[in-house]
């Protein structure tokens, strides 16, 4: 009788329609505050930086006779001898631009530096270019500077052509970087 | 005759049903307008305050630990999308060519659109009376699918429309960007 009763009261509770007030403002704002980290978190702008490269220019300076007589003088030059690095699917090639251009065939001016396992080895790259820079320097008498060619292969990821430009741009040798076209 | 006594009796009883219904007052009536006003103020202030620039770029792009950018630029990201390059602005325009095969007549357009941009951001200076201190950098989201010979069309694009200085976006995740030690500053920038 006593839970006949019980569950009569309870089938009454249960059939008022009433919204509890508390139980709807908790759910409505835990529902906004829901929506407000789920589209924050979307649209939030994360922390972007850059691997800056050049595209080399051809000097041609114009007169200015009349103001200030402003003269243009380029600050860095691409020479013969500016170092170059190829770099392919298995290896670093290096050497400064005579050998990737007029001797392209000669083996006597370029050096290899193979991946491991794929992976560029870009430390000893960066080892082997600043010996080879400065004792070019020391011995052949040519004055290093502080631009670099990349000749990336056209396979090569775009990625990696990225982390090697940085990579090359962390040695103090090497201030600007500039890509080529590819080897013709 | 039966049955449609039957029906109009069903009729008339949720009739009744509903009267008594309605006779007492509706508790839940206000909420679910609340809730389109609660989404409309919170889509509101994205859509004015913090949307990400990005957004709407498909370009995915590396997790590197790059120097930030100083000055302003030109952006576009560039995505492969069904055997072509798709190339999209800051402000929204598309461009789009065949991967393997890219006639220089192809690129003309985003040439036009290059030489456009450097002219606005040359007036822009202008009227500010500023010359920034680095050249127009056209800054460039290159999708991680993406290979270097479907970036010389772009390259080219670029020398052709007079821009001398780009360089490639990488994203910045908070630990990369403890451990770097190249990072100039902290924060992030925009595409404008």
């Amino acid at each position: 009788m006593m839970y006949q009763s019980k569950i009569s009261r309870t089938k009454k509770r249960l059939s008022d329609d009433r919204w509890s007030m508390p139980a709807v403002l908790f759910s409505l704002f835990g529902l906004l505050a829901i929506l407000t980290f789920g589209l924050r978190a979307v649209t939030l702008a994360a922390a972007y930086g850059v691997v800056p490269l050049e595209i080399p220019v051809v000097q041609a300076a114009i007169n200015d006779p009349g103001l200030h007589g402003y003269r243009e003088e380029p600050r860095i030059s691409l020479t013969q001898s500016t170092p170059a690095v190829v770099l392919t699917a298995d290896a670093f090639y290096f050497g400064d631009l005579t050998a990737f251009t007029t001797n392209l065939s000669g083996i006597r001016d370029k050096y290899i530096i193979r991946h491991i396992d794929g992976a560029p080895q870009l430390q000893p790259l960066l080892e082997q270019l600043t010996a080879w820079v400065r004792d070019r320097a020391q011995h052949q008498n040519v004055p290093p500077t502080k631009v670099l060619v990349l000749i990336p292969a056209g396979d090569i990821p775009l990625p990696i052509v990225t982390q090697v430009v940085a990579g090359l741009r962390t040695s103090p040798n090497f201030e600007r970087v500039i890509l080529s076209n590819g080897l013709m | 005759m039966a049955k449609r006594s039957t029906t109009i009796s069903n009729w008339s009883d949720a009739y009744v049903a509903t009267q008594q219904r309605l006779s007492e007052p509706l508790w839940w009536f206000p909420y679910p307008i609340l809730i389109a006003i609660g989404m409309v103020l919170i889509l509101t202030g994205h859509l004015v305050f913090a949307i990400n620039p990005r957004m709407g770029h498909p370009a995915s792009l590396i997790n590197f630990p790059a120097q930030m950018r100083p000055d302003s630029a030109i952006w576009f990201s560039m995505t492969p999308i069904d055997h072509d390059i798709v190339i999209t602005t800051n402000d929204r325009l598309i461009f789009r060519w065949p991967q393997d095969l890219t006639p220089a007549q192809t690129t003309q357009p985003f040439v036009a659109y290059l030489r456009r941009r450097v002219a606005i951001e040359i007036d822009s200076a202008a009227l500010l009376k500023r010359a920034p201190n680095t050249p127009l950098t056209a800054v460039i989201a290159a999708d991680q699918r993406l290979k270097y010979l479907h970036l010389r069309p772009v390259i080219a694009a670029l020398a052709e429309a007079g821009i001398t200085s780009y360089a490639f976006e990488t994203l910045v995740i908070a630990s990369t960007k403890r451990a770097s030690s190249h990072g100039s500053s902290s924060g992030g920038h925009s595409p404008e």
